[in-house]
């Protein structure tokens, strides 16, 4: 099954030419709105690290504070929050990994950088209210075997964070999966 | 000519007395030049005769245990469009003006074919130029479209655009006019920074750009659609939030040279959830790669909407609508997963800590194959997601901090969070909901209206 539920283009039943329009008007007088359904574009991000504090002691919420506030301190910027069940997760520049390290250094935890990662980037407009399309897109991933470190969602986009190597083949994977199979 | 689309929703076509404030705007903006071309909702909200709930009511009520087909669904609410245009049009016409009752189609919206759900494909607005040339005001049923299946396909199939789908019809006539702007006109005076139902000083929003509004209404304002932002943007046709019974300004939505600098631009919520939390812990990494593979396999075959998912080496997490709860109840307590192989093993996953008496009946039959591994999902019923969208704020260091202590001293518990060049969202209890919104106005200093 296609991620694409209806793609418009030229020899789509939907690219109709205006002799099967409702009206008979010249072609020059249409023009096309909506982006169309499912995956638009996947791209790849280089130049993360990921960050995964583990073995936060309780209270967990405030232990969770604690390092977001030291990484504050250390004036660095991070993306892609996930709370996990005994810590938090999240990525940074590569170019401040080493002062998320130093900052955490004091921490008691257990403080985890995967250097050299990338973000596989899957955008479609309003995924989350296209049934089973964001479910479909991961499965797609978890199937390819490649470790995802990471991943997360917004409206119109999913995260997927992995290898360089990995994230080629991810970003493969899922545009060949959104053509109907074809590379 | 200049061409100006004005839209006017539910609220501003319920009464004789509020469509004639309506109609005499539109004359009044005819008076200063420009040509109107007026798109409107249905009459009323929830539980006016003519609006969209009522006509699907008059289906359910016929029998309450069959769904009516997504088609006929789509010919019954198109109703309420075509009402509201053909008095509103009337109305025009007792002030004076001509004016013309379109339905989406004879406006020339062609869509694609998902019905209830639409997207504008392509304008054709013939025949509203010709309106227009010949003096008078077409009146477009908003929210509907033809879809046509195939060559020499009579008439088309009538369609419907979804949620917000009139303000997606203004802006998308809007764009094939070449209009000089679109105006939505509603029941409050522009885009606000908070819900006045949580924060009511919230104040009105003078500017802000298409990416942000869209932002906004994706992660729940509801005075515009995130699809008719998107249009616009994509046009680049200025946009207007306004009251139809004020005088305010209202908010202008422009593109982001115009509306630059950092800022935050609003708290939102939306969404009703269900929070599942699968605890893997223990499980060998192959294992659970194969268990969560698994997973979302069947939520995606049974088309389940997710949200908010997260992975780490101790589980995984995602989000569900409350309305699809059901379903992922009866698809995932006590489902069983064979993992085969040398090193293969037994999974069920159960809801809750206490196992129901399917799975326990389940796993007990199981475990004469050997050892079973539960896998147990922690479930937070009544979820919703709060969220702040801003401009260049939050790649600031430390915004992630100050958010989640606010919340945090005001005692509001955040169950995951996730988060884009503009904006986060956190997962919170419903019941905490409005103190959520209003701390997090209060922290972020939004009561000073730009």
């Amino acid at each position: 099954m296609p991620i694409n539920i209806r793609k418009v283009g030229a020899g789509d039943p939907l690219s109709c030419t205006v002799d099967e329009a409702p009206t008979n008007a010249p072609a020059s007088t249409e023009t096309e709105f909506e982006k169309p359904r499912g995956i638009s574009k996947v791209e790849i991000k280089t130049g993360y690290a990921q960050v995964r504090v583990n073995g936060l002691p309780e209270p967990l919420t405030e232990t969770r504070l604690d390092v977001l506030e030291h990484v504050r301190n250390a004036q660095v910027s991070i993306d892609f929050l996930k709370l996990t069940q005994q810590g938090l997760s999240f990525l940074v520049s590569e170019n401040d990994a080493e002062a998320v390290e130093e900052a955490l250094s004091n921490q008691g935890s257990h403080v985890q950088i995967e250097h050299e990662r990338c973000i596989v980037l899957i955008h479609a407009v309003n995924m989350r209210d296209e049934e089973g399309l964001v479910a479909r897109v991961v499965s797609v991933a978890i199937a390819t075997g490649i470790h995802i470190d990471h991943l997360g969602d917004m409206h119109d986009r999913i995260y997927l964070v992995t290898t360089s190597a990995g994230a080629t083949k991810l970003k493969s994977a899922i545009e060949q999966d959104a053509n109907g199979g074809r590379a | 000519m200049k061409i100006k689309v004005m839209k006017f929703g539910g609220t501003s076509v319920a009464s004789n007395e509020a469509r004639l404030q309506a109609a005499m705007r539109v004359v009044s903006t005819r008076e200063q030049g420009y040509s109107p071309v007026v798109v409107v909702s249905a009459i009323g909200r929830r539980g006016a005769p003519y609006a969209t709930d009522t006509l699907i009511q008059l289906l359910h009520e016929i029998d309450p245990t069959i769904k009516p087909d997504d088609r006929e669904l789509d010919l019954m609410i198109a109703c309420g469009e075509i009402l509201s245009a053909v008095i509103f049009a009337h109305t025009l016409k007792t002030l004076g003006v001509q004016a013309r009752a379109y339905r989406g189609g004879q406006a020339g919206i062609r869509t694609d074919g998902v019905y209830g759900n639409a997207r504008v494909v392509g304008i054709n607005p013939i025949a509203l130029r010709r309106c227009l040339e010949e003096d008078a005001i077409p009146v477009v049923c908003g929210f509907q479209g033809v879809f046509v299946p195939e060559k020499g396909y009579p008439g088309g199939e009538l369609t419907t655009l979804g949620r917000g789908g009139s303000d997606t019809t203004a802006a998308a006539v809007g764009a094939a006019l070449k209009a000089e702007a679109v105006e939505i006109f509603t029941d409050v005076e522009g885009v606000k920074t908070a819900d006045p139902d949580y924060v009511d000083y919230a104040p009105t929003l003078s500017l802000m750009s298409y990416d942000e509004v869209a932002e906004i209404a994706h992660l729940g304002a509801k005075v515009l659609h995130p699809r008719a932002a998107e249009i616009a943007m994509k046009f680049n046709i200025p946009l207007w939030v306004k009251s139809t019974f004020s005088q305010a300004p209202g908010t202008q939505i422009v593109n982001s040279d115009t509306a630059s600098g950092s800022r935050v631009t609003g708290v939102t919520h939306t969404g009703k959830l269900v929070y599942l939390q699968f605890d893997l812990e223990g499980a060998p990494g192959t294992h659970a790669t194969q268990v969560q593979s698994r997973v979302y396999q069947m939520m995606a075959r049974y088309n389940l909407n997710l949200y908010m998912m997260n992975l780490s080496d101790e589980g995984f997490g995602f989000a569900v609508p409350r309305d699809q709860y059901a379903t992922v109840q009866a698809l995932l307590d006590g489902l069983v997963i064979p993992l085969p192989g040398e090193n293969g093993a037994v999974y069920m996953i159960q809801l809750g800590e206490t196992p129901t008496l399917e799975a326990e009946t389940q796993a007990e039959l199981l475990s004469a194959l050997g050892e079973v591994r539960t896998v147990p999902i922690e479930i937070t019923e009544s979820c919703t997601m709060v969220s702040v969208v801003g401009v260049d704020t939050m790649q600031q260091p430390g915004v992630f901090h100050r958010i989640l202590t606010a919340l945090h001293e005001e005692q509001v518990p955040v169950l995951q969070t996730s988060d884009s060049d503009l904006s986060l969202s956190c997962l919170v209890p419903e019941s905490e909901l409005g103190r959520a919104v209003h701390t997090l106005h209060q922290t972020l200093g939004l009561a000073e209206a730009r």
